[in-house]
C-alpha cells in the first residue's frame, strides 16, 4: 500500500541527507583541511549535521508557514549543491561553505518547523 | 406430525452449532500460530534496531578520539536515550502481542481463558505504553476484557464464541498499535538508516587503523571454492605485503594498503546495503501486522481464516534478517 509522507517526514528525510553527506565526507574533509583552524571547523559542522538530524528525530516538524517551506526547498538544493562538490573535492573552502550553509539551514528548519 | 420435525430443527442445529465450532478451533489455533510467528520475527527486527542505539552512541564515543569528530552533545545523548526508551516500549508491545496469541492457541485448544485475559489486558496495556513513549496524547482507557462463562448455551457454541471475543479483543490492540507503528514509519526506517551509518563509520574507522581482522569477511569467499581460510598465516601474509609496492602506485603506499582499502569498500558496501535493508524491514513487518489485522477479521465475520498473506510477509521478514544479519557479517 503506497502510502503518502506526512510534512514530518519529508523534512526529516531532507535534514537527515545533510547529516549523512556529513558523515560520509568527514574524514576526506577532515583530512584535507589545513591547520588546526580548519580541521576544527570541519568537526563543528559535522557536530551540528548530527545534532540537527538527532533534534529532528523526536521533534514534530511541519511545514505550515511558508518560511520553512522556503527553507526546505532552500536546503534541498543546497544538499544537491553539496553532494556534487563532495563527489570531486576540487575546492576545499567552497565545499566547507556549502556544507556550513546546508548545516545552518537544517539547524534553522529544524528550529522553526518544531515550533 | 409435528414431533419429528421439532426433533430434526434440533438435530440441525446441534449439528450446525458443532460445525461451528469444530472449523473455529483448529482456525483459531492457525490464527494464533501465525500471529505468533508474525509477532516473533517483528520482536527480532525491533531488538536489532534497540541494540543499535547502544552501538551507535559507543561508535560516536570511540570515533571522537580515532577520527577527529567531536564527541556527540548531552541533548543528542538525551535524544538518544529517548529513542531507545521508544523502542523498547515497542519491543514490550511486541512481547505482549506473542504473549496474546499463545493464550489465544491456549483457548483454542484447551478453552482455557485466563492466559488469553491476561495476555490481551497486559497487550492492551503495552501499547498504551509505546503510545506515551512516542509522546502522544493518552487515548481512552479500554476496558478491562474478560470471557464470560455464559456465551452460548452449548459448549461448542460457547466456545466458538469465546475465540471470536478474543480475537476481536487482540484485533483491537493490535490495530491501535498499527497506526502507531504506520505513522512512525518513516521517522523509524530513517533512525534506523542513520544507526547502521554511523556504526558503519566506525566499523570501516577500526579497519583502517588495523584494528580489526578481516578473517570473518574474506573467509566465506575463500570457502565458496573449497579454500580454507588460515587465519594463523594472514600476519605473516601481512608483512610480505607491507614490504610489496602498492598496485595502484601512489607514492609511499604499499600492498597492505591496497588490501586495507579494498576491505573498506567491501564494508562501504555492506553499510550501504544495510541502509537500504533497513526500509525494506519495516516495511515487511509493518505489512506482516496488517494482514494479521484482516486475517483476524476474516475470523471473527466468517470463521475462516485466509493466513497466505501473513505467513509470506513472515518469510520476507524472515529472509531480510537473514540478509541483513549476513550484511552485519552476524
Amino acid at each position: 500500500m503506497a502510502r503518502t509522507k506526512s510534512n514530518h517526514e519529508r523534512l526529516l528525510a531532507t535534514v537527515e541527507a545533510t547529516y549523512r553527506l556529513a558523515e560520509r565526507s568527514f574524514d576526506a574533509l577532515h583530512s584535507a583541511a589545513k591547520g588546526p583552524e580548519e580541521k576544527e571547523r570541519v568537526r563543528e559542522l559535522y557536530g551540528a549535521a548530527r545534532d540537527a538530524y538527532w533534534k529532528a528525530v523526536l521533534a514534530c516538524l511541519e511545514d505550515q508557514s511558508g518560511v520553512v517551506a522556503a527553507i526546505h526547498d532552500e536546503l534541498k538544493a543546497k544538499n544537491r549543491e553539496l553532494k556534487r562538490s563532495l563527489e570531486t573535492l576540487r575546492d576545499l573552502a567552497s565545499t566547507l561553505a556549502l556544507l556550513r550553509d546546508a548545516v545552518r539551514l537544517a539547524a534553522a528548519l529544524v528550529t522553526l518547523a518544531a515550533a | 406430525m409435528n414431533r419429528p420435525v421439532r426433533v430434526s430443527v434440533v438435530l440441525l442445529s446441534l449439528a450446525a452449532l458443532a460445525g461451528c465450532t469444530s472449523t473455529a478451533r483448529p482456525r483459531a489455533g492457525s490464527l494464533a500460530s501465525a500471529g505468533g510467528a508474525a509477532t516473533r520475527v517483528a520482536a527480532d527486527s525491533v531488538r536489532e534496531a534497540a541494540a543499535s542505539v547502544d552501538r551507535y552512541v559507543e561508535a560516536q564515543l570511540l570515533l571522537a578520539p580515532l577520527t577527529g569528530r567531536p564527541d556527540p552533545a548531552e541533548e543528542t545523548l538525551a535524544t538518544l536515550r529517548k529513542v531507545r526508551s521508544v523502542l523498547a516500549a515497542r519491543g514490550d508491545a511486541m512481547s505482549e502481542l506473542g504473549a496474546a496469541y499463545a493464550g489465544l492457541d491456549a483457548l483454542a485448544a484447551f478453552d482455557a481463558a485466563d492466559q488469553v485475559e491476561r495476555g490481551v489486558n497486559d497487550l492492551a496495556g503495552a501499547v498504551s505504553a509505546y503510545r506515551e513513549a512516542l509522546g502522544r496524547p493518552a487515548a481512552a482507557p479500554v476496558p478491562a476484557f474478560g470471557l464470560s462463562k455464559g456465551l452460548g448455551a452449548f459448549a461448542g457454541a460457547r466456545h466458538a464464541a469465546r475465540l471470536k471475543k478474543a480475537s476481536a479483543a487482540i484485533r483491537e490492540s493490535l490495530e491501535r498499535f498499527v497506526a502507531l507503528l504506520r505513522t512512525e514509519r518513516e521517522v523509524h526506517a530513517s533512525l534506523r538508516r542513520a544507526l547502521v551509518e554511523g556504526q558503519g563509520t566506525a566499523a570501516r574507522a577500526f579497519a583502517a587503523l588495523g584494528l580489526a581482522r578481516p578473517g570473518t569477511l574474506l573467509a566465506p569467499h575463500a570457502a565458496a571454492f573449497g579454500l580454507a581460510w588460515d587465519e594463523k598465516e594472514y600476519d605473516g601474509a601481512l608483512a610480505l605485503l607491507r614490504k610489496e609496492p602498492s598496485i595502484t602506485g601512489r607514492p609511499g603506499a604499499n600492498r597492505e594498503d591496497d588490501l586495507r582499502a579494498a576491505l573498506d569498500r567491501v564494508l562501504e558496501h555492506r553499510v550501504a546495503r544495510r541502509v537500504d535493508l533497513e526500509g525494506a524491514l519495516v516495511d515487511e513487518t509493518l505489512a506482516g501486522l496488517e494482514a494479521l489485522v484482516l486475517a483476524h477479521r476474516s475470523f471473527e465475520a466468517k470463521q475462516e481464516t485466509d493466513l497466505a498473506a501473513v505467513h509470506g510477509h513472515v518469510a520476507a521478514v524472515r529472509a531480510l534478517l537473514d540478509e541483513y544479519r549476513a550484511a552485519a557479517g552476524k
